[in-house]
């Protein structure tokens, strides 16, 4: 206890600018929005006021042995920021200056605390776009998203985080600060840290300082609703749009049971009794983006849709994609506990992946509803369940492991966009073999070599085996 | 305590699936940042209690306590938590294990006591020279002798309802009816009837709210019937966790709204029960939930009557817009409006106050920059966690100062007074007034 409490002490010194809590109320740091992890309160709370105060925390807590959790907004759905009571958890949501929009350059300097949306509101109000919208957007960090390696609904046309990331500064596991990349569009020095750092999930260092990519805003948009009896149909509207040689910025797709939760929250007029819709967004070019819209209408009515919908207002557009961003939390309504997956799979393989996840929910009992980004082959299967119910748990871990063994098998990854976490490391070793683990532990020793950071995340436990 | 108890709060905490989609909207995060101060942790805090893991420290009470009820949460939360109840069951669980401290007991005694207000009241207008210093601002307000800097107008010593006795407001002469408790105002060739319910802050602090709201609606010929000292809503108590008192409460304000529509009175089943309070709005809507059988029912009927005055002005005849008149002064009077939490969040009125604004000849309406940020007064919680409410405070006042606007309007008396001290604070003087009452001036303009 003293020694906690001379930690805290120290922190606290070491902090003249941010803040530290311990006791009680850490508790609220234990967990994301990954349910049935059961983390813990942790050993403290640091929110940095300064990126000095990061690596001095870093540095003192890979001193003395403690774990370093760095966490943005904990919507983490992979249970990538679950603690555990001898770590301390990093806030770095008070990190929250955007230091540069660059006009000339394209690009956007930003510490990790920024909220993805506001970063989009800033450089849309001159004429750009950062692309990455992952569907917690609204409150999720950019440090968190480059953490993840997020994705979001317009991966189909713009790809992901990934593919904005220019620049970035970070502190390693022994608390010293290393910069890679910038605003050169080409940089072929050394090796590819960015993308190594893109989805290390704060295992790798803790990111401080975050340079993107940005793009001109696209001029005008479409939305298209395009309703269907059955997820079969719908899925063949979305492999035939893909077919005709149209890419749109996003391509969604929501099962009944997901369409009857959004809509019971937003009443944005969705259609109840339909078997499935797929939600299309074409933009560009005023008149590229007439005739992709036109062709999108032409590809869902071909394989039968029962109504095809084009949204012409803005207002009834932003509704819609806004709804469509509340669909985790609204399936919530129906049960209270959420398995949200997102094994991903070749964007041919859909169909069957979209009938083996039927059977899974059959097999086990379970609703499952189905929405997401069909188009890059993303979909979140999500297993509806209660918590407090034991068995139904069991029941519910055992048809997660069905999902990933169905996606592997359909050549596919075991996430998307959400990461490993705590929540998939058990499966790690099935994806990537014993050579693949023993490459992925040297990297983190070569990085983190006291293992301080974010511990236990990611790698499979040393018993799995795989090490050299 | 009725339906509700311990086993419905574990299941209310249940729907919450830890998304954190509240930290987009709610204004104590944007100020603190921690996740504590969100509905998230709290309700995380609040599980833990309900089930033992964590024992009701000081700190922990503190934490559950920073939340202004603003239900911005509850609003938008995707999962359908209802964050408003789980704080105050929360609450009644809290005052069970640790009691209130003096101050909180203080305020619900007076509020929960018809009696005690007045008393209160009486003496506020005695010696208020103690509790305020001068000289008073721009605006008229006092600063109350504490080191938390806050300002409110002066304490007229006696409630609105009880001076209103064989007044005359435009021309028409109030009656008093014993037996109901009531006043009624029949403007010649009314064309329809509403019940009127002041609230505790206009019936003692802003009088004048609840004139202009009579004015108007006479004017609109409309009769209206008021409560004589019609006692407290029961919110302050409902979210400081007094539930079973709020149904006290509740069964009381009941009896009165039967009796004034019983038999014999002239009082319509039908007429609306009209608000200029929307946080009195939401408690009369929370009845429902704290009773059982036909009390349930008669609540029920009750909280389908309640309308906000904006909207049933915006509803109406607009025959009486015609009597809106140009301000005198010669330079354009720019109006901004503020969105209150229970008014804009709870009950989704945004657009009727704007239009009723744009009404008035000559005025000009700028929109302020998020015009439903919440203002930071949340009842009792500005007295209690006075940092807090000030950052959100003076976050709001700059938005209004931005604006350039001379007047800024709001649909609420609690957001009234906050708004106006914290352009106190800004240094900045803006007039701060509740629709009605730039409504009432407008009409008032034709008079003259």
């Amino acid at each position: 206890m003293d020694k906690g409490r001379q930690v805290v002490a120290e922190l606290r010194r070491l902090c003249p600018w941010g803040q530290v809590f311990s006791g009680d109320l850490t508790l609220v740091y234990a967990e994301d929005a990954t349910p049935g992890l059961g983390g813990e309160a942790p050993l403290a709370v640091v929110r940095p006021g300064t990126r000095e105060e990061v690596a001095a925390v870093v540095g003192f807590c890979a001193e003395g042995g403690f774990g370093v959790i760095p966490r943005g907004a904990g919507t983490s759905l992979s249970g990538g920021v679950v603690a555990r009571k001898d770590a301390v958890v990093l806030a770095l949501n008070g990190l929250s200056r955007v230091i540069e929009v660059d006009e000339a350059n394209l690009t956007a300097t930003a510490e990790p605390g920024v909220v993805t949306a506001q970063l989009h509101k800033m450089v849309e109000e001159r004429g750009l776009f950062y692309p990455p919208d992952p569907g917690s957007m609204a409150v999720s960090t950019l440090g968190g998203n480059v953490a993840e390696g997020a994705g979001g609904l317009r991966g189909l046309k713009y790809g992901v985080t990934r593919d904005y990331i220019m620049g970035l500064e970070m502190v390693t596991g022994e608390g010293r600060v290393a910069r890679f990349g910038g605003k050169t569009v080409k940089n072929v020095s050394g090796y590819d840290f960015l993308r190594l750092m893109v989805g290390s999930e704060g295992t790798l260092g803790v990111i401080t300082e975050i340079t993107v990519r940005l793009l001109p805003l696209p001029e005008a948009r479409r939305a298209v609703l395009a309703v269907f009896e059955t997820i079969d149909s719908a899925a063949a509207a979305v492999a035939g749009i893909v077919a005709d040689k149209v890419v749109p910025a996003t391509l969604e797709l929501l099962d009944n049971l997901t369409i009857r939760a959004v809509e019971a929250y937003s009443a944005c007029g969705l259609p109840t009794e339909a078997g499935a819709v797929v939600l299309i967004e074409v933009d560009g070019a005023p008149e590229s983006v007439a005739r992709e819209g036109e062709r999108v209408v032409r590809a869902c009515r071909a394989v039968g849709a029962s109504d095809v919908r084009v949204a012409t207002e803005s207002g009834e557009r932003d509704k819609i994609w806004a709804a469509r961003r509340t669909a985790v939390s609204a399936l919530a309504r129906v049960r209270p506990t959420i398995f949200l997956e997102d094994a991903t799979v070749p964007r041919s393989r859909i169909p069957e992946m979209v009938r083996a996840v039927e059977r899974i929910a059959k097999k086990h009992d379970l609703p499952i509803g189905t929405f997401g980004h069909a188009g890059d082959g993303n979909l979140h299967p999500t297993i509806l369940t209660d918590r407090r119910d034991p068995e139904e748990m069991k029941r519910a871990e055992a048809a997660v492991a069905d999902i990933f063994a169905a996606a592997l098998g359909l050549g596919g990854t075991l996430t998307g966009e959400h990461g490993i976490g705590l929540a998939k490391r058990p499966f790690m070793m099935a994806q990537f073999g014993p050579v693949g683990i023993d490459l992925l532990r040297r990297v983190k020793t070569a990085l983190d070599p006291r293992g301080v950071l974010n511990p236990g995340k990611v790698l499979p436990p040393a018993s799995e085996g795989g090490s050299r | 305590m009725s339906e509700i108890g311990p086993r419905s709060l574990l299941d209310e905490l249940a729907r919450c699936m830890r998304c954190g989609f509240c930290q987009a909207v709610c204004p104590i995060y944007r100020e603190e940042g921690t996740e504590f101060s969100v509905a998230r942790g709290k309700l995380i805090l609040i599980e833990a209690l309900a089930d033992g893991r964590l024992a009701p420290t000081p700190e922990v009470e503190k934490a559950i306590g920073l939340c202004l009820v603003c239900k911005s949460c509850k609003a938008s939360c995707p999962s359908g938590v209802r964050t408003d109840l789980i704080m105050a069951m929360a609450r009644e669980m809290l005052n069970q294990s640790r009691g209130r401290g003096l101050a909180k007991t203080a305020i619900l005694k007076v509020a929960g006591d018809r009696r005690a207000a007045a008393g209160l009241a009486g003496l506020g207008g005695l010696f208020w020279r103690v509790a305020f210093a001068g000289p008073p601002t721009a605006g008229g307000l006092w600063r109350l002798r504490l080191p938390t800097g806050h300002y409110y107008p002066r304490p007229s010593g006696r409630s609105l309802t009880s001076g209103l006795r064989r007044r005359e407001r435009r021309g028409v002469i109030g009656t008093a009816d014993r037996r109901t408790n009531s006043l009624s105002f029949t403007p010649t060739g009314a064309q329809g009837e509403v019940l009127l319910w002041l609230g505790c802050l206009v019936n003692y602090m802003l009088p004048s709210l609840g004139l202009a709201a009579i004015d108007v609606l006479l004017a609109a010929k409309i009769r209206v019937v008021v409560g004589i000292d019609e006692g407290c809503c029961g919110m302050p108590r409902y979210v400081n966790g007094e539930i079973s008192g709020t149904a006290q409460t509740a069964r009381r304000n009941l009896d009165w709204l039967a009796r004034v529509r019983g038999q014999g009175s002239q009082v319509a089943s039908g007429s609306p029960l009209l608000f200029v309070c929307p946080s009195c709005a939401e408690a009369w809507k929370t009845y429902p939930e704290l009773l059982q059988g036909r009390e349930k029912e008669a609540a029920k009927t009750a909280a389908a009557a309640v309308v906000d005055v904006s909207t049933f002005l915006c509803r109406g005849a607009g025959d009486w817009r015609r009597l809106l008149r140009e301000p005198p002064s010669s330079s354009p009077l720019t109006v901004t409006y503020h969105d209150p939490c229970h008014l804009a969040q709870a009950q989704g009125v945004r657009q009727d106050p704007r239009t009723l604004i744009a009404a008035i000849p000559g005025a000009r309406f700028q929109e302020m920059s998020e015009p439903a940020g919440c203002c930071g007064s949340g009842g009792t919680f500005a007295l209690f966690n006075a940092a807090t409410a000030r950052k959100i405070g003076q976050r709001k006042a700059k938005a209004i100062i931005a604006t350039g606007a001379g007047l800024v309007a709001t649909g609420c008396p609690a957001c009234r007074l906050q708004l106006a001290q914290e352009l106190v604070v800004a240094g900045h003087f803006v007039s701060v007034r509740h629709t009605v009452e730039v409504l009432a001036q407008a009409l008032g303009w034709g008079d003259r």
